[in-house]
């Protein structure tokens, strides 16, 4: 008899991305709304109800996760255990649960009433929605999808191709929750039928499940050849296997129809069946008004962001940090796989900002190593200057990005870790001298080229630092938040909070929290891209229709996000040797710089205008105004190609600072082991839909905002639309493009 | 429609993930061991092959967790002048390069598996070697190499979002318009 070992099988586990965020995201909407509704109607949504819900979100996961879908494809009695879950387990404690208006409650209010009510409210699709749960549909519908992919045809091929196992599943998750909708009905809905009617309805089902089962277990023959020719792993032969699996489908299967069956005839007959709730606990509580989630207020979170010291500790660890890669880049081995300046900053801080700026926001310029020593260089400097007048605006900013993302593709300073310590060095050196001299941020506001890259990328960012209550604002004389007080300085950035609006020039360096005597600013959710949609009048920025370099600091962004990646994947380096051949290095040297200059700064300032052209014939708006404001709105596709290109980076180079830490701990002498080169790649087979998935949510953000602001310019707003909608479609199809081709990055891997 | 709503939002939340899939490619038995050879996709095609073993004990079927085993892919005659592009996350490792098949690259922990990049569609050949205590031996495994699908031919569910999404929205619009020219003449009938 073979013993399988425990260990392997219980470890058995896949935590596949989608799923695992699709459960916890229906986990997270389903309990934000029953807790709204618990505190509303608590005898309506008791805690049983969200147990129930939890519960079954808990067994599709098992099902799907767990080492019941690994060892599924050798063992049939184990998939017929993963079936049974899908079917018979998870629909009805998911349905008990109540799902619908939790789940439409929990859902963001924009989205709900905007994106999903036009479909609620439309009779058409009420009627659909009631006739696919009517037991008439339901049932028949149940047990043809049962019959159907038991098939030998149809089950080898969910056996032998992964994309066919997964539309097997939905569709035994799908009609089973259909099927088990009339049997738990769950509040709102109403039944179609008598409740009597649903004890034949389980019957009918249990009779269907029992031929099957039968079928299974007395055949003799093997069904799947799939199973007759797995690898034998326990003491079942494949026929016994089967057997085994018709006795899982027919005991518990039938035991899931018959509780059920046998609870609603107890009920029916019972005499106090049609009791109802005492008047007084009808009285629902009235629903208070909804909050936006606001981070400063999560436990444990918030108070630690505001504690006085939460940004200089945040700072300091990061200055230590820009330290040890200064030091390793200047004097460490110059060959960037095996240097903290060649891996840290291009790979690991880049992609945790990228991350942050999707989650939350701008939190780099929070933790910003370069302010620290701005701040302590303010102790010896005076900083008395105002900032010159001439160069208040983003055009300088503009200049620097360009020419960062020239030397990172030129200079390939990626690849030089004495380069990168050097531009550490620089940029702590020019934070200390430009602050020392002049007043406020002004480094920050009008300098940082990753500062300007962190407030473009944050245009998109589900959160903002923003009032609580406006009329608290409107009542407030002192204005701490902007001019500071005793105790906290104000905004640097010249931020005054009741008149701000999206996250430009917001480094989350949270003086205004801490300045407002109100306590009446916090980090609050807000639908990403809504503040480029209505482009209102900002504190310290104006509207984006006027400012000009803002909107070519937007274009520089979206395009060098595209040009990065174009300037590593494999036919763009093919077609870069080749001009070096054919032209020799010097003049493919100018070419390139050429080209750069092109796709990074002029064809974008071109493309911008003639969009602006164009829609100003249809609207009848100044060309230039319309270029400023739209241009904005490409952020979110820009920011999603970066992200795209930076999760590459992330996946492929993530535990690469492991072994340099140890070589660097083996040169300062505190061990003798030699590091371990061979990282694990952690190799990821979905990057690619990952990366598309990213591109799809930019592109589709930035359509909307594009169509909305149309719309507020005109009611023909297609041909506003259209130039700008192509020129955003054309993006996503070059980004799709670079996505699928192969990247010529020697940082992925160390020396092997 | 709240129903369907539900049930979709449920359907969406549970998006099934990958299993270790593939066919059987070969078995070899050999010093008291069985080791059965797995490969996906199917059928196998250009890009990245993943191949994964099971090591059974002959002939009790033990699984073995223990053995240590390495592959690589090797083409049989000349190379193509236009070899396939591989993926980003495949690209970094060279053709022909022996690599060590663990079970951290496998759900299935009874299984170990690597990435190998195979490079072209043809005859290759399947090289793996297998040592456990004394055991200790080689074996190749002949594969039939498909011509590689194109990533857009992988990818277009997900592309296809995008239009599906727009057609939503337009969908949206229709009904929202639909809605407003019902509530008119009620409007005009209550009058001010």
């Amino acid at each position: 008899m073979t013993s399988l070992p425990a260990e392997p099988v219980l470890f058995s586990w896949a935590f596949e991305p989608v799923p695992v965020l699709g459960l916890l995201a229906a986990a997270v909407f389903y309990y934000l709304g029953w807790r709204s509704l618990h505190s509303q109607v608590p005898w309506r949504f008791p805690v049983e109800r969200l147990v129930s819900f939890l519960a079954g979100l808990a067994v599709i996961f098992v099902a799907l996760a767990s080492p019941l879908d690994a060892f599924a494809g050798w063992l049939l009695v184990v998939h017929m255990v993963q079936h049974l879950l899908l079917t018979m387990v998870a629909p009805p404690l998911l349905l008990l649960g109540w799902p619908m208006l939790p789940l439409l409650s929990g859902l963001p209010r924009g989205f709900a009433r905007d994106g999903l009510a036009p479909f609620l409210n439309s009779p058409p699709l009420q009627r659909f929605g009631r006739f696919l749960v009517h037991p008439f549909f339901a049932g028949p519908l149940f047990i043809f999808s049962n019959l159907v992919w038991h098939t030998p045809a149809l089950y080898e091929l969910a056996l032998k191709f992964p994309g066919w196992h997964q539309v097997e599943h939905a569709c035994f998750l799908a009609t089973a929750i259909l099927f088990w909708w009339p049997v738990v009905q769950p509040w709102p809905s109403r039944p179609a039928l008598p409740r009597w009617a649903m004890i034949p309805y389980l019957l009918a089902a249990d009779l269907q499940n029992t031929a099957l089962a039968g079928f299974l277990t007395f055949s003799g023959g093997v069904f799947y050849q799939t199973y007759a020719a797995a690898p034998r792993i326990s003491g079942l032969s494949a026929a016994e296997d089967q057997a085994a699996a018709g006795a899982v489908m027919w005991v518990p299967g039938s035991i899931a129809f018959l509780i059920p069956a046998g609870i609603i005839a107890v009920r029916y007959l019972s005499p106090g069946r049609n009791r109802r709730p005492a008047p007084e606990k009808l009285a629902a509580k009235p629903a208070g008004r909804a909050k936006r989630f606001d981070l400063l207020e999560v436990p444990v979170i918030g108070p630690v962001m505001r504690w006085k010291y939460f940004r200089p500790v945040l700072q300091s660890a990061m200055f230590a940090l820009a330290a040890l890669v200064v030091l390793d880049g200047l004097f460490g081995p110059q060959v960037s796989a095996v240097n903290l300046a060649g891996v840290l900053p291009w790979l690991h801080w880049s992609g945790i900002s990228a991350i942050v700026l999707l989650a939350v926001g701008n939190l780099f310029c929070m933790a910003c190593p370069f302010t620290f020593a701005r701040d302590l260089g303010r102790k010896i400097f005076p900083s008395a200057r105002e900032w010159p007048r001439a160069l208040r605006s983003k055009w300088l900013a503009v200049a620097l990005l360009a020419g960062f993302f020239w030397a990172y593709e030129f200079l390939n300073l990626w690849d030089s870790p004495w380069w990168t310590a050097w531009i550490i060095v620089f940029y702590f050196a020019g934070a200390v001298l430009v602050d020392g001299i002049f007043k406020n941020a002004s480094y920050c506001k009008y300098v940082c080229p990753i500062g300007q890259f962190n407030f473009v990328a944050s245009l998109a960012s589900p959160m903002e630092v923003r009032v609580r209550e406006p009329d608290v604002c409107s009542a407030c004389r002192t204005h701490d938040c902007i001019k500071g007080n005793s105790a906290q300085r104000g905004c640097e950035l010249l931020l005054f909070q009741p008149q701000k609006s999206g996250n430009m020039d917001c480094t989350f360096c949270l003086d205004c929290v801490k300045a407002c005597p109100h306590d009446n600013v916090g980090i609050l959710t807000v639908p990403p891209g809504r503040d480029l949609v209505a482009d209102p009048r900002r504190s310290s920025l104006g509207r984006f229709a006027q400012r000009a370099d803002l909107a070519a600091l937007v274009l520089v962004f979206v395009f060098a996000a595209f040009a990065n990646v174009a300037a590593m994947v494999e036919p763009v380096r093919e077609m870069e040797a080749a001009v070096r051949r054919m032209a020799g290095p010097q003049i493919a040297g100018v070419v390139w710089i050429v080209a750069f200059v092109f796709s990074v700064v002029v064809a974008p300032l071109a493309l911008a205008r003639a969009c602006g052209w164009l829609s100003s014939l249809a609207s009848g708006h100044k060309p230039s105004g319309i270029a400023n404001g739209f241009a904005a709105s490409l952020a979110p596709l820009g920011f999603a190609m970066w992200l795209a290109h930076i999760s590459y980076h992330v996946f492929s180079g993530v535990l690469t600072p492991w072994p340099i830490l140890v070589r660097i701990a083996r040169d300062a002498g505190l061990h003798s082991a030699a590091p371990d080169w061979n990282v694990a790649l952690p190799v990821f087979e979905g990057l690619a839909g990952l990366q598309i998935l990213f591109l799809n949510a930019g592109l589709l953000l930035c359509l909307w905002i594009l169509w909305r602001k149309s719309l507020a310019l005109t009611r023909r707003a297609m041909p506003v639309f259209l130039p700008w909608g192509l020129l955003a479609v054309a993006l996503y199809a070059a980004g799709i493009w670079l996505i699928f081709q192969p990247i010529d990055m020697p940082l992925a891997i160390p020396q092997r | 429609m709240r129903r369907l709503l539900t049930i979709l939002l449920l359907l969406a939340a549970s998006a099934l993930g990958h299993a270790d899939g593939g066919i059987t490619i070969g078995q070899i038995e050999r010093d008291g061991l069985r080791v059965t050879v797995f490969a996906a996709p199917v059928p196998v095609r250009a890009g990245p092959l993943d191949v994964t073993f099971l090591v059974q004990e002959i002939p009790s079927n033990q699984p073995v967790t223990d053995a240590r085993i390495a592959c690589s892919a090797r083409k049989l005659g000349p190379p193509s002048p236009n070899p396939v592009r591989l993926p980003a996350w495949c690209s970094t490792i060279a053709p022909g390069t022996r690599i060590p098949a663990t079970a951290a690259h496998s759900r299935n922990k009874l299984l170990s598996g690597a990435y190998l990049p195979v490079t072209e569609a043809g005859r290759w050949d399947l090289d793996i070697q297998v040592a456990r205590g004394p055991a200790n031996f080689s074996s190749v495994i002949p594969l039939e190499v498909a011509a590689p699908q194109t990533p857009l031919s992988t990818w277009w569910p997900l592309i296809a979002l995008v239009p599906a999404a727009i057609l939503l929205y337009v969908w949206r619009a229709f009904l929202v318009a639909q809605e407003r020219t019902a509530q008119k003449p009620r409007r005009d009938v209550t009058g001010p």
